[in-house]
C-alpha cells in the first residue's frame, strides 16, 4: 500500500471537532478578483512586449541578429554522461563483479594506534619543528649560486646533461627521447652525483612531486634511478626545459662550469 | 577547494600564523594519514616514524604546495612516497628481496600489535599484502580510503586508465587468494 492510501479513509466522524470546523479556509479575496485578472495578465504581457520592442528598436543591430544558441556538445554528450559519472564517481560495490568473496567481507579498519597516540602527537610534530623554517622556493640561478661547489657543479651538470642530450640528438621530437639509452643517462647522473633536488627544480615541480619529496641527501643508485627514470615524463621535461631555461639561467650556470 | 581549506592554506602561507595552522592540519589529517601509512607499513613503530616524516615534509615544503591540489591529495602523495621509500629503504639495508620484505610485513601482521580484526579480516590482510606495494596502495586508497580514481591519480602520479586496470587486476588476485587459502 502505497504511504498516502493510509491516511486516505481517515474517519472523519471518529474526530468531531474537526468535522466542526468544516473544509473551509480563512482567506479571502477582493471582489471581482478572479473575473479582472485574466485581463491583468494580458495587460501586463502586451506592456512587458511593448518595452521590449522599443528597447530592440534602440539597438536594430542587435535585434536584426537570429537568436539562436551558439553552443554545441560533442554528440552524445548528454547521453553518456550519467555513464561517465559513474564511472568516476562510484566507489561502492564495483569489487561485487570481480571479487564476491571480497565484497562479503565487512570493511573494516583492523589496525588500532596505542591509546593517547593522536592526542600527543601535534605536540610532538611541534616539538621537532621548533626553530626550523619552512624551506624557502628559490629559482635555480640562486639555487645554484648558493649551493655548495659540489652540489652546484652536479645541478649545472644535469642542466647541461639535459640539453646536451637535445642537442645533440638528430630530431628534437620527444618521441626521441625514448631512444636515448638508460645506462647512458644514468651512468652521467651516477657519476657527477646528482641532487635530485637540484634536478627536481630543472624539471619544475609539477611533475616532479614524487621525486622531490625523496629527500634532499637522497643519494640517487639502484632502484632510486630506476624509479626516476620510469617518472620521467620525457614530453614535460622537453617542455620545461625550453620554458625555464631563459638566458639569464644559462648564464649563471656557465659561469659555475 | 573548500573554504576551510582555502582559509588554513593561507594561513599556512603566512609566515606569522603558520605554525599555529600547521598544527591545525595535524591534528586535521594525522588520521586518515597514519591509517593510510599503517595499511602499507604494518607495524606501528614504522607507522609512526614514516607520519613523522611525512609531516615535517610537509612542514619543509609547504612554500611547495600548489593550491590546485587539495591539501589533502598533497599530504597524501607525501605520506604515499614516504611509506614507499621506507620499504625500499629497508629492503636495501637489509639486502632483502620482495618476498622477505612481504614475510616480514606478514610477521608484524600475525604478532598483532594493534591490530584488531575477526579472521576473515585478517586473512584479507594477508591477501593485501601479497599485492606488490604501489598496487598495494592503489587498493588501500581505493577500498578503504574509497578515494575517486583521478584522486589516486594525483597522489600517485599514474594515468587513470591504468589505476582501474591496477585495482581491477589487485581485486582479482585478492580474491583468487581468498578462495583459495
Amino acid at each position: 500500500m502505497k504511504e498516502f492510501e493510509k491516511y486516505s479513509d481517515v474517519d472523519l466522524n471518529k474526530t468531531p471537532k474537526l468535522k466542526a470546523a468544516g473544509k473551509r479556509h480563512p482567506f479571502q479575496v477582493p471582489e471581482g478578483y478572479f473575473e479582472q485578472l485574466p485581463q491583468r495578465i494580458r495587460l501586463r504581457i502586451a506592456a512587458e512586449n511593448e518595452d521590449e520592442a522599443s528597447l530592440m528598436e534602440q539597438a536594430p543591430i542587435l535585434s536584426s541578429i537570429e537568436k539562436k544558441e551558439v553552443f554545441e556538445v560533442p554528440e552524445g554528450y548528454f547521453s553518456e554522461l550519467p555513464q561517465r559519472l559513474m564511472s568516476t564517481e562510484e566507489v561502492a560495490g564495483e569489487e561485487e563483479e570481480t571479487g564476491p568473496i571480497l565484497s562479503g567481507i565487512e570493511k573494516a579498519n583492523v589496525f588500532r594506534a596505542p591509546e593517547g597516540y593522536f592526542e600527543q602527537l601535534p605536540a610532538t610534530i611541534s616539538a621537532k619543528l621548533a626553530g626550523e623554517p619552512p624551506a624557502r622556493i628559490r629559482p635555480l640561478w640562486q639555487r645554484v649560486r648558493r649551493l655548495p661547489a659540489a652540489y652546484a657543479l652536479s645541478a649545472a651538470a644535469v642542466v647541461l646533461l639535459l640539453l646536451g642530450l637535445f642537442w645533440f640528438l638528430p630530431s628534437r621530437q620527444h618521441a626521441d627521447w625514448e631512444q636515448i639509452p638508460t645506462e647512458e643517462l644514468l651512468s652521467v647522473i651516477e657519476t657527477e652525483d646528482v641532487d635530485i633536488y637540484a634536478l627536481a627544480e630543472v624539471l619544475g615541480p609539477e611533475g616532479l612531486n614524487n621525486i622531490e619529496l625523496y629527500g634532499p641527501d637522497a643519494s640517487l643508485d639502484g632502484e632510486d634511478l630506476d624509479a626516476l627514470i620510469d617518472e620521467l615524463d620525457w614530453e614535460m621535461v622537453e617542455d620545461e626545459l625550453l620554458l625555464q631555461l631563459e638566458a639569464e639561467d644559462l648564464e649563471h650556470i656557465n659561469l659555475h662550469e | 577547494m573548500i573554504a576551510a581549506e582555502t582559509e588554513l592554506v593561507e594561513k599556512l602561507k603566512d609566515p606569522r600564523s603558520r605554525s599555529q595552522a600547521f598544527d591545525q592540519l595535524v591534528r586535521q589529517y594525522q588520521r586518515m594519514l597514519y591509517f593510510h601509512i599503517r595499511r602499507m607499513v604494518i607495524d606501528h613503530d614504522d607507522a609512526d616514524d614514516v607520519l613523522q616524516n611525512t609531516l615535517l615534509k610537509a612542514w619543509k615544503y609547504i612554500d611547495r604546495f600548489r593550491a590546485e591540489s587539495a591539501l589533502k591529495t598533497w599530504l597524501y602523495r607525501i605520506a604515499t612516497n614516504e611509506a614507499l621509500s621506507f620499504l625500499n629503504k629497508r629492503k636495501k639495508q637489509q639486502s632483502e628481496s620482495v618476498s622477505d620484505i612481504q614475510n616480514d610485513l606478514r610477521h608484524s601482521l600475525e604478532q598483532g600489535r594493534y591490530i584488531d580484526g575477526d579472521e576473515i579480516q585478517m586473512k584479507l590482510q594477508r591477501a593485501i599484502l601479497q599485492l606488490p606495494e604501489r598496487q598495494r596502495a592503489v587498493f588501500n586508497l581505493r577500498y578503504f580510503d574509497e578515494m575517486k580514481y583521478d584522486e589516486i591519480a594525483e597522489i600517485l602520479g599514474v594515468s587513470v586508465g591504468s589505476l582501474k586496470a591496477s585495482y581491477h587486476h589487485a581485486v582479482k588476485k585478492i580474491e583468487k587468494y581468498l578462495s583459495e587459502a
